[in-house]
């Protein structure tokens, strides 16, 4: 059915007690449930006109059975009429505004009526400037001029006028009395919102579907929370009743209709402030009408904005370097689970067929007929599918190697944690993801999942190939630069594979060619030799020509520059130079915007392999020995060390004289430390240049650190030779006992080892004195990550909710959801960051994509 | 102390100019839009201080940053 109406408006309203009675099913009668054969009691709390819950049974109001019977509501006679604490705020708006003796609004004339019913929004932010106010402008009543006394509130639901309680009833009067003219200038709509109606007489009961009972595997039921608070509500209401009819002390009533007022107030909002929560026998909380609404875990946010999807799967992820980074491996146990809808169509009729015929992967265990009836395939209905089937019909086929799938890993912080890829089904029970693509995902494989969708129509399948495949995505749209790119071992590959020595004979030459996909072997370079230039250049298009300074300079033995320090390829032939990871995204950037993102791809996929071919050839490790240094260098290690403590006294000893020369704007104190720090951190450059010296450029460690495969300078001096200051708040560690940090150490010693200078390296071991220094450090930073995550996850939440709508339209303005402009450029230069990188800019909505371009 | 307050020129503050109504007819043209649909500064906003806005005139500021030169309006609104 087609419904073609449009929502013109919706209004919220109060329903009143007459509304309430008019929708009402039943009137509750009595507080309880089932009796005791297990049938609802007549009247109870789940009587069978609200509606009906077990299967079977049908709805004594509407007839309809389980799914057709929507439940309907009931209503709650209150002996008393109690205050709806969500509303209390409102109802004390009206009763401040108005007298209680004619009742009218307290102003005079129009003009100051309209200026009430703005008041109402402005209440909450002006409330005590206009109580200090209207206390002593409003002695009496501009109408009647009888007296005023000040009303107030303590919260949820108790008033007081002067100094007496207001008992529900009067509030009710009151508001009651309230002609619909003054309701209108306090800011309600006196036709759809009384304010009596905000005081309870009839209160509304959700039918049973709302809250159903559980059958627990002993035969017990267990009751909904809000069952229970009803079930209080109406037992106090109840008790209340017989008080009043057995003429007991006004007290005793007040104490129950108090009571009834509480459980009403939990009913609502059991985390009302200043009310203590209504509790289950276990001492949980019970979650009641505001609980099941509000927060992360609410209907809201759990329910409807976030939705739980078919046609996926989640399990573990492994790395599997050899499939293609457009690639995901999925294991046969998801595979035969997931379908995929295919139509037919007389072309591949015959195809799909098989699928019917199957009765092993790749099968199909569906047919949906032209009519939309569902036909499952079985032994005994096979053939007559396979004789009916005619184009139209749709086969649900099972999952298979070269499907379209989405890709993702929560948390989906940006575009590029969701991405399409291409089935391979594998053996094994985990998704496969080639290493490379890592980063756009932040994933790694201590354990993490990740959530595949299987795409069920060919526009959506189309659509995501278009615009999520991976190798759309090399270049990340923050900033155009590369994010899928080679990493660590595929560095030190290509640096091992490209640098001069590094040539082969003609099997390990076709054996790497073959293994990275290339089919032809290049002529020799080097007599009967190929160098590995010549094999990486295989994988180069032929227009590529550029030149980039390596990051890693090298000597030859006699001291002259080592040529692989200059990087040229020309005309796709890296001529000289060894490849680090800058030349490396230079390379791939080139080739993208040369050849287009397939060939990106392909290249990709291509040198990785080469570069894990080389690597593997030769071997790649460290080892303690990176780290030993000569006994020359540890002794000028210690020297280096020696007249920094030197240094240090020797500040110290100033400070102490008062001689110390004061920075500018630093007090004497900030100087002392700022001279320290500063000595300290110069001691650690000047250990470095002696490791990376001493250490050399054939140490695995700072060849890696050198070429950007893993790991920095910093990390082998640590190694190496010392570990350094540790700082806490970017200080120097002051903290934990009087005058020290430890108890190791004189009081008001401001010494390096005192302070959390640490002189031992990682591999000679740390002082238990500089451990616990270092670990007030590295708790700081592991402090400070928690935080950030935290803070910037809502700051992005926020800024998400704000510019979710806006739009670039085709003349590059930024338009929001109405149409107005947010910014009439672009980013001020209409350039989409991901196709304007430094090579070539091209306009942000640009219909024409680069990589369309011919290679 | 009764020095009246004047917005600087200041290397930070884009250059903020009013459009004569030609102009202002001309961006409204180009963009397709209606007066209320372009951005807005209040009257009293500082970096209007020392020119002589109305409320409905529209300012040309006259941006500067990594990605270039580029020009941005608002229409003066009432407080």
């Amino acid at each position: 059915m087609v419904v073609s109406k449009m929502i013109d408006k919706i209004r919220f309203s109060i329903f009143s007690p007459e509304m309430v009675r008019k929708i009402s099913a039943v009137k509750i009668t009595v507080p309880d449930t089932y009796n005791d054969d297990s049938y609802p009691i007549d009247g109870g709390l789940v009587d069978p006109r609200m509606g009906v819950i077990d299967p079977g049974l049908k709805c004594k109001t509407c007839g309809g059975k389980l799914r057709s019977c929507p439940g309907h509501f009931a209503h709650i006679e209150l002996v008393r009429p109690v205050i709806h604490p969500e509303f209390s705020r409102v109802m004390l708006h009206v009763l401040k505004n108005t007298c209680p003796a004619c009742k009218r609004i307290l102003v005079k004339d129009k003009a100051q009526a309209e200026h009430v019913m703005t008041a109402l929004e402005e209440e909450e932010a002006a409330a005590e400037a206009k109580a200090a106010k209207s206390s002593a402008r409003r002695i009496c009543c501009p109408h009647c001029k009888h007296k005023l006394e000040e009303i107030k509130l303590l919260k949820p639901t108790t008033f007081y006028r002067g100094k007496d309680i207001m008992l529900p009833t009067e509030v009710r009067e009151w508001l009651a009395g309230v002609p619909d003219a003054d309701i209108a200038a306090l800011g309600l709509d006196p036709k759809y919102s009384r304010p009596e109606w905000m005081v309870i007489t009839a209160l509304l009961v959700p039918p049973v579907s709302v809250r159903p009972s559980i059958t627990l595997e002993t035969g017990d039921r267990s009751e909904d929370d809000l069952t229970h608070k009803l079930v209080d509500i109406m037992r106090i209401n109840q008790r209340l009743e017989a008080n009043i009819n057995a003429g007991a002390p006004q007290l005793i009533i007040e104490d129950l209709w108090e009571l009834v007022q509480y459980h009403v107030t939990t009913y609502f909002n059991n985390e009302t402030a200043n009310i203590p929560a209504a509790r289950h026998r276990s001492g949980r909380p019970l979650k009641t009408l505001s609980q099941r609404l509000k927060g992360k875990e609410g209907r809201f946010r759990y329910n409807l904005s976030g939705k739980r999807v078919n046609f996926s799967a989640r399990t573990v992820i492994s790395p599997d370097p050899m499939i293609s980074i457009d690639d995901v491996g999925v294991p046969m146990a998801i595979a035969e689970e997931m379908t995929v809808p295919v139509k037919i169509t007389t072309w591949n009729m015959e195809w799909c067929k098989q699928f019917i015929i199957s009765e092993k992967y790749p099968m199909a265990e569906y047919v949906v007929r032209p009519d939309g009836k569902r036909v499952r395939i079985t032994e005994t209905t096979r053939q007559e599918i396979l004789d009916t089937l005619a184009p139209g019909s749709v086969v649900e086929r099972q999952l298979m190697d070269g499907d379209t799938v989405l890709f993702n890993r929560q948390p989906s912080l940006h575009r590029i944690s969701i991405m399409c890829h291409t089935v391979r089904v594998l053996p094994g029970r985990t998704l496969r993801l080639n290493p490379l693509v890592c980063p756009p995902y932040n994933a790694d494989f201590d354990g993490d999942e990740m959530n595949l969708h299987v795409i069920q129509s060919e526009e959506a399948r189309i659509e995501a190939e278009m615009l999520m495949k991976v190798h759309d995505q090399i270049l990340s749209p923050r900033h155009g630069k590369s994010l899928i790119k080679p990493q660590e071992d595929y560095v030190s590959g290509a640096f091992f594979l490209t640098r001069m020595e590094t040539e082969f004979d003609k099997e390990d030459a076709c054996q790497i060619l073959a293994a990275s996909g290339v089919t032809r072997l290049p002529p020799a370079d080097r007599k009967d030799m190929w160098s590995g230039k010549i094999l990486f250049s295989t994988l180069l298009p032929s227009g590529l020509t550029c030149t980039i300074m390596s990051k890693f300079t090298r000597k030859l033995a006699d001291g002259s520059p080592h040529p692989d320090n200059n990087i040229a390829i020309k005309n796709g032939i890296l001529v000289s130079g060894a490849l680090d990871n800058r030349a490396l995204d230079e390379i791939l950037e080139r080739v993208i915007h040369l050849c287009g993102t397939d060939a990106a791809r392909q290249f990709l996929d291509r040198s990785s392999k080469m570069e894990i071919a080389t690597i593997t050839r030769q071997g790649f490790s460290v080892s303690l020995a990176n780290y030993s240094l000569s006994e020359e260098a540890v002794r000028k290690i210690e020297t280096l060390q020696d007249s920094m403590r030197r240094e240090i006294e020797s500040v110290i000893t100033q400070f102490k004289n008062k001689t110390l020369a004061r920075l500018p704007g630093r007090s004497l104190k900030e100087t002392l430390e700022d001279r320290i720090m500063s000595i300290t951190s110069k001691t650690r450059d000047v250990s470095g240049e002696l490791v990376e010296k001493y250490m050399g450029t054939d140490n695995t460690s700072i060849i890696m650190s050198k070429i950007g495969a893993r790991g920095s300078l910093l990390n082998a001096i640590q190694m190496a030779s010392m570990v350094g200051q540790q700082a806490v708040r970017s200080k120097r560690p002051n903290r934990g006992y009087r005058g020290r940090n430890l108890p190791h150490f004189a009081r008001g010693d401001r010494g390096g080892p005192a302070r959390g200078f640490v002189s031992s390296s990682f591999r000679k071991g740390l002082l238990a004195t500089e451990f616990f220094q270092h670990s007030m450090g590295g708790r700081e930073s592991l402090v400070n990550t928690a935080i950030r995550t935290a803070r910037s996850g809502y700051m992005q939440r926020r800024l998400i909710n704000a510019l979710q709508d806006m739009v670039t339209s085709p003349d590059f303005s930024v338009r929001d959801s109405r149409g107005s402009v947010v910014q009439f450029l672009y980013g001020g230069d209409a350039l989409d960051p991901m196709k304007s990188g430094a090579k070539a800019a091209v306009p942000a909505a640009s219909s024409e994509p680069r990589d369309e371009m011919d290679v | 102390m009764t020095k009246k307050a004047e917005s600087l020129p200041h290397q930070l503050r884009p250059e903020h100019i009013v459009l004569p109504d030609d102009e202002k007819k001309k961006i409204l043209e180009k963009f397709n839009i209606s007066e209320a649909q372009l951005p807005k500064i209040k009257r009293t906003d500082p970096a209007l201080v020392g020119l002589e806005a109305s409320v409905g005139d529209l300012i040309r500021i006259k941006r500067k940053d990594l990605s270039g030169d580029y020009d941005y309006f608002r229409r003066v609104i009432e407080d």
